[in-house]
């Protein structure tokens, strides 16, 4: 067709032009080029980074009516291959009531040459994939397909933002080494900046109303497993912006002093929300008919609320909507919420039956967040619920509290996790109960290794081909009842078998699985019960019909030392569990035990092992315990945990010797 | 009117039954006694719900009133199902269509009625880039129940101009689905693309049905939920979907085929044309060479060794400048003036070559073993091949080379475009032929030990890999792109889920990125407690390499075809040096055993007495590329008694006159 030539050749020429003009350098901003000429930090070439980050600098600006304008300018440099997926420029912002107003973003690469990114190559997105509708958007620029190890990678982007809040962090270190770090804050006269100082930040250098912090050539902070997020020791800077009371002061007004301020704005945004009307009271009177005690209640109240939906709507951002729940009458009408929804709907329904309960803002994925010297909201990302309650009800989620008594808290988001109980991440974390007058953050109970643990009976029989065949009865409490009751929730019954034979088929053969109970109690004691027969072929191995040899911790023996690197530098969290595991294992007729060890004793601070043999005419009964206690493990003492653990692996590995009875 | 494309994009594909406007209230698809009555799902009773009912209408007979319909329904058995309807999103493309009639209800067991407030309905906006920007519609059921049904539907109105090429419909997600109805009226308005094709995997169904309104109609039924399993064949082989869409070619079966072997006969004449450097650079290469297959390896060799390949573009090979240049479509002339190019463009000198040089070579392409299964039914080469590679003609059939594949040895192709169908670029016929497997030899990793047994249990000594074949492509791509250091963490990670808590020195690695030398590592390593110890004894696993390795296939039961990506072999030998003073105890030895060419394992252990060393050595060959899941039991036993073999494991016992052993 001729139309579409003519298109092309057009087109063609177009391009040259187009060539011609992107043929002149572009141009970096000064800050990129001088980010740009900085040599990389030392690092150890065996733990080499993936990017350095070269400049990391914010500059925020309070004009006279709270509206903060803020220009954030951002460099790394590509140091490994994979790094080149940090190239990617984010602007966060909430629709509605930030505006980003400008974001561009460059790529130098080696030889110095320079691509500016266009416009057309910012995309806008959304932030949370989870929720029903939220405001939490942002900018993006992709810089992957430009960048090689070696290569620059900068933005820099302007926001505006309208919000009532007056708190910010800066952090100054990073997972990967940071040349510069810089915080400049810019108010105007009247207004004062009070500063809050974490792990070695500097203090501001001021000069009238502008204030400026700034670290060089930091190290990365280095994350090891399961070490309490404090111990990282990542320097950081908290900043209260206080605006004078002279009413010309839009934004950036909400101001928190004392844990008492977030106990008070959490109440009276929360309290509003939860009168009941005529729904709620009836429901919550069906609900509880017939039922006299605390206990009852809360329990009736409490698995109704939880059974409703999870669904988060954010709206209002700027104004704490992400704290505000939606009124306990709407939610009960539509049937979903989010975190503090539900738990407003249930403080609600309680009131109704005569029973009071506070909000409790929580950090539902790390106990270790809060920093007690600096009373913020920022901490937490949960919402859950405390209730007054009387001696009758003693569950691991009850605390004593000299000025609030006795509380259960109670999570209704956590569909799981039985009343009663708290959810694992939980457990253990500071947290605002929402009550005017409490001025001190309040610590979540910590349940003891006993409430999460696994009591399995075994009863097998040796076979003298070396095969096994059994029964196994796991009864789960605490938190590895929520696990069983998650892995439940997310396979069928088959998959679910199947998940059982891959279990017990793990250091073994393959191993067949039926399973003969499952039983959720979470009503009742709260635990999961799973019972089962199995059969592993081959299970001892048979030494020319002479010797019989098999490892009587028949399932999840350990052989990986989760602590293998010898290094070192931050303290390791150990978490509260236990095991108790009784095998009784039928010997094969003809064979007598010739070498076994009868008892196995590994104590330390943190954990205790211990495993006995022992043999009864034709049988073996074999005792397994293993029981973490809540503790923290220094790094000093880190190679005995090394040790605690290559020991019971040796304990775990240990064979019975059989051999047939001669005659 | 200019017809505008809309490629249609991954989305929840639920929509309505009857036509409605926005001012009507919702109507639905009346519900059956029998949909009432269900208490499980009678295509698999272990779901939790069921998508009873699927409908997706697509209208784009006019170009200002084109839409696509969507209605879906649910029962729900159980509490895991309920948690499995939970939040529905309807999304949509901004530029080029509108979400309305959107509504859902909740049918209680009891038979009452919650419709679903147009309140609770949210707005998303979802990515926003330029062209492209989505919305969605998104809503959250409250408490479900089992013995609930769900309704949900909506429709999407295409903006004036705008029509769909393109249907898919996946009939097996992660609910069984009991009946589905489809219907399509294509755009017989747009220019260019006149003919209607469709496509159907495993619906059991004679196919779409043309009506006398215009619409093509397929109605199917009884389809079980996807799964997932390891080992499966590609979604698109084994799931139940329809694909309907509008093709510039009319012909069909061989037809189509010749006319597209025609067509890249001719691209591959214009691209190989020889010029004065094709023909200088071949009678550089093939100086002193007279033999057809030596002066086909001179020239894989020059194109894999002299062309730089953008593959091998990390830092210091391309330029940016080089990299702006790279062009698929260039001829051999050009790229072997600038001396790189894209994997395609070595192909294309590889080929120019060799057709100067007198040999028959073609351009073929090629299905692929991950993606759609070769029909010649399924006309649509992009779909269907779409990759290339270059056919040698060799006596009556066809060898094929993949120069510009990085590390591909001559002669072999990646795992995935093995086992496939290959379209023959051909000026008069149609040229479709079988690309067969590689051989198990082909593909070999060779494992060797040389130990030491402490009498506290600790082994330790030199270990060697070296890989062939498929083995060494992957492990070459794996660590390449790496440093020196990189490439050692990275064995060091590979060799710490093979022993766990082993210590390892002296990495070498040798022949990382040659094109043509096969990857080797040699390494030291110690493994403490590698023997369990009791009193006098050590018991331990002769097969070092085998130590972690788990049951292939520990599931008793499965749903899927089993499908393996290559033949293999593998060749662990292994030494150990028994500590002075022990000796055997009631040892025996592991059993060989094999099945019909596709199952070999074939372990040899011996004692060399003047050393006190065990000499072990296991060549295990699977032949296996896809078996029929009603072969699970067997292939399971294959791999059970493999596992079995390997874990093989032997007792040492202090003799009873040894005084110490050190």
């Amino acid at each position: 067709m001729k139309v579409p030539r003519t298109i092309t050749v057009l087109s063609l020429f177009l391009g040259i032009g187009i060539s011609i003009s992107l043929g002149a350098k572009s141009k970096a901003p000064d800050w990129l080029t001088e980010a740009a000429k900085a040599p990389d930090p030392e690092f150890d070439p065996k733990d080499k980074p993936e990017i350095v980050v070269l400049w990391d600098e914010g500059s925020h600006d309070f004009l006279e009516d709270g509206t903060l304008v803020s220009t954030i300018r951002y460099a790394i440099r590509i140091i490994k291959p994979s790094g080149v997926d940090r190239a990617r420029a984010y602007a966060y912002y909430r629709d509605g009531s930030d505006k980003i107003t400008k974001i561009e973003a460059w790529v130098i690469d080696k030889g110095g040459d320079i691509h500016t990114f266009k416009k057309n190559e910012i995309e806008d997105i959304p932030t949370t994939g989870y929720s029903l509708y939220s405001e939490s958007r942002a900018k993006k620029i992709d810089g992957k397909s430009k960048s090689r190890t070696g290569t620059v990678f900068g933005y820099e982007y302007t926001q505006i933002e309208k919000s009532i809040f007056t708190q910010h962090r800066w952090y100054f270190q990073s997972i990967f080494p940071v040349v510069l770090s810089r915080l400049k804050i810019d108010v105007p006269e009247g207004w004062d900046v009070g500063e809050t100082r974490f792990h070695d930040a500097p203090s501001a250098t001021i000069n009238v109303g502008s204030y400026v912090w700034e670290m060089r050539d930091l190290e990365a902070v280095k994350s090891e497993r399961n070490a309490p997020y404090r111990s990282l020791k990542r320097s950081f800077i908290t900043i209260d912006v206080k605006p004078p009371n002279d009413g010309r002061v839009k934004h950036s007004t909400l101001s928190f002093g004392s844990w008492g301020d977030i106990a008070s704005y959490t109440a009276e945004i929360q309290d509003p929300q939860i009168t009941p009307d005529a729904a709620i009271e009836a429901k919550a009177r069906e609900l509880t008919e017939g039922v006299d005690d605390v206990w009852g209640k809360v329990s009736a109240i409490g698995e109704y609320v939880k059974e409703l939906r999870y669904a988060s709507i954010s709206m209002d951002l700027d104004q704490g909507g992400g704290y505000t729940p939606r009124p306990a009458t709407e939610v009960f009408r539509v049937g979903y919420g989010d975190c503090k929804d539900k738990s407003n709907l249930l403080r609600s329904m309680l009131k109704v039956v005569g029973l009071n309960a506070y909000p409790v803002v929580v950090n539902a994925t790390d106990n270790d967040r809060v920093y007690p010297d600096w009373p913020s909201p920022y901490y937490f990302n949960h919402c859950i619920a405390a209730v007054e309650v009387d001696e009758s009800v003693d569950t691991p989620a009850v605390i004593e509290d000299e000025e609030l008594g006795r509380l259960l808290f109670v999570d209704p988001t956590s569909s799981l996790t039985p009343i009663g109980e708290l959810p694992f991440d939980e457990q253990g974390g500071l947290t605002v109960i929402g009550k005017h007058g409490v001025d001190r953050l309040i610590r979540l109970p910590q349940a003891p290794p006993e409430a999460n643990k696994s009591v399995r009976k075994i009863i097998s029989e040796l076979l003298p081909n070396g095969a096994i065949i059994g029964t196994v009865n796991d009864q789960y409490h605490g938190k590895n009842a929520t696990d069983e009751r998650t892995l439940r929730l997310e396979y069928d019954e088959k998959e679910y078998q199947s998940a059982y034979e891959r279990w017990l088929s793990e250091g073994n053969n393959s191993a067949k699985v039926k399973l003969r109970k499952i039983e959720d109690n979470a009503q009742s004691d709260r635990t999961f019960e799973v019972e089962l027969e199995f059969a592993i072929p081959k299970y001892a191995k048979n030494m020319r019909n002479q010797l019989l040899i098999f490892k009587p911790a028949i399932i999840s023996r350990r052989d990986e030392n989760p602590y293998q690197t010898n290094s070192r530098t931050t303290p390791v969290r150990i978490s509260p569990s236990l095991l108790e595991e009784d095998t009784l294992v039928y010997l094969p007729h003809g064979f007598l035990i010739d070498e076994m060890k009868e008892e196995i004793l590994i104590d330390s601070d943190f954990a205790r092992y211990e495993a006995t043999l022992k043999q009864e005419d034709d049988t073996l009964l074999y005792k397994r315990s293993l029981r973490f206690n809540d503790t923290i493990v220094s790094v000093e003492d880190y190679p005995k945990l090394q040790e605690f653990y290559r020991k019971i692996i040796e304990a775990d590995q240990t064979p019975v010797v059989l051999v047939r009875a001669s005659g | 009117m200019i017809a505008k494309l809309l490629r249609l994009f991954p989305q929840l594909t639920v929509g309505v039954s009857l036509l409605l406007n926005s001012s009507q209230a919702a109507r639905w698809e009346p519900i059956t006694d029998e949909e009432h009555a269900l208490t499980r799902s009678e295509i698999d009773p272990n779901a939790g719900a069921e998508v009873l009912y699927k409908f997706i209408e697509m209208d784009n007979e006019s170009p200002d009133n084109s839409y696509r319909k969507y209605a879906l329904r649910f029962k729900i058995f159980d509490e895991r199902g309920a948690e499995s309807v939970r939040q529905f999103r309807m999304t949509y493309h901004v530029e080029s269509s509108r979400l309305g009639q959107h509504s859902a209800r909740i049918v209680r067991a009891d038979g009452t009625v919650d419709e679903i407030d147009k309140s609770e309905f949210y707005n998303q906006k979802l990515e926003d880039s330029g062209a492209n920007s989505f919305r969605a519609k998104v809503f959250t059921f409250p408490e479900l129940n089992p013995g609930d049904i769900v309704d949900v539907q909506y429709r999407i109105d295409l903006l004036e101009g705008y029509y769909s090429p393109e249907l898919f419909v996946d009939f097996q997600e992660r609910w069984p689905l009991r009946r589905a109805e489809i219907r399509v009226r294509p755009a017989t308005w747009v220019t260019g693309f006149n003919y209607v094709k469709w496509m159907t995997s495993k619906c059991n169904a004679e196919g779409m049905k043309r009506r006398g309104d215009g619409f093509y109609e397929l109605n199917v039924e009884g389809f079980p939920a996807s799964v997932d399993e390891p080992n499966s064949p590609p979604e698109n082989q084994t799931k139940a979907w329809l694909l309907f869409y509008l093709a510039a070619d009319g012909k069909s079966g061989d037809a189509y085929w010749k006319s597209q072997g025609t067509k890249l006969y001719r691209e591959m004449e214009r691209d190989t044309k020889a010029g004065s450097e094709v023909k200088s650079t071949l009678k550089r290469i093939l100086k002193g060479i007279s033999d057809d297959e030596e002066k086909l390896k001179a020239i894989y060799r020059y194109c894999v060794s002299e062309i730089v390949n953008s593959y091998h573009g990390e830092p210091g090979q391309l330029t940016p400048e080089d990299r702006d240049k790279l062009d698929s479509g260039m001829v051999a002339e050009k790229v072997l003036s600038q001396g790189f190019g894209t994997p395609k463009n070595i192909n294309t000198v590889f080929c120019a070559l060799a057709r100067e040089a007198g040999i028959d070579a073609r351009v073929a392409a090629l299905s692929n073993r991950t993606d759609y299964q070769f029909s010649k039914v399924l006309t649509s080469i992009d779909t269907t091949m779409n990759g290339r590679c270059i056919a040698i003609r060799d006596g009556e059939g066809w060898r094929y080379f993949d120069p510009g594949g990085k590390y591909l040895p001559f002669g072999q192709l990646d795992w995935d475009e093995q086992g496939v169908v290959a379209l023959v670029a051909d000026k008069k016929k149609v040229q479709i032929h079988p690309v067969d497997f590689g051989k198990p030899k082909d593909s070999v990793q060779k494992s060797t030990a040389k130990f030491e047994l402490s009498e506290k249990g600790t082994l330790w000594g030199d270990v060697a890999f070296e890989f062939a074949g498929h083995f060494d492509v992957a492990m070459k791509r794996t660590i390449d792109g790496k440093s020196s250091q990189g490439r050692i963490d990275t064995v060091k990670e590979v060799l710490s889920d093979q022993w766990p808590g082993a210590s390892f020195s002296e990495i070498e690695i040798s022949n990382a990125t040659s094109p043509f030398d096969p990857l080797k590592i040699n390494c030291n390593v110690s493994i403490v407690n590698y023997a369990d110890v009791v009193g006098d004894r050590l018991f331990f696993q002769v097969n070092a390499f085998q130590k972690s390795a788990k049951p292939e296939f520990p599931e008793s039961t499965r749903s899927a075809d089993l499908f393996f990506r290559f033949p293999k072999t593998e060749i662990d030998k292994v030494e150990i040096k028994l500590p002075d003073g022990y000796e055997l105890e009631a040892a025996s030895a592991p059993r060989p055993f094999s099945y019909d060419r596709v199952f070999e394992y074939g372990p040899k252990l011996g004692l060399k007495k003047s050393t006190n060393t065990l000499i072990y050595s296991r060549d295990f060959m699977f032949a296996g590329t896809i078996f029929p899941v009603k072969h699970y039991e067997v292939i399971k036993g294959f791999f059970d008694q493999k596992h079995v073999q390997d874990q093989h494991s032997l007792t040492i016992k202090k003799k009873p006159d040894s005084d110490s052993a050190s």
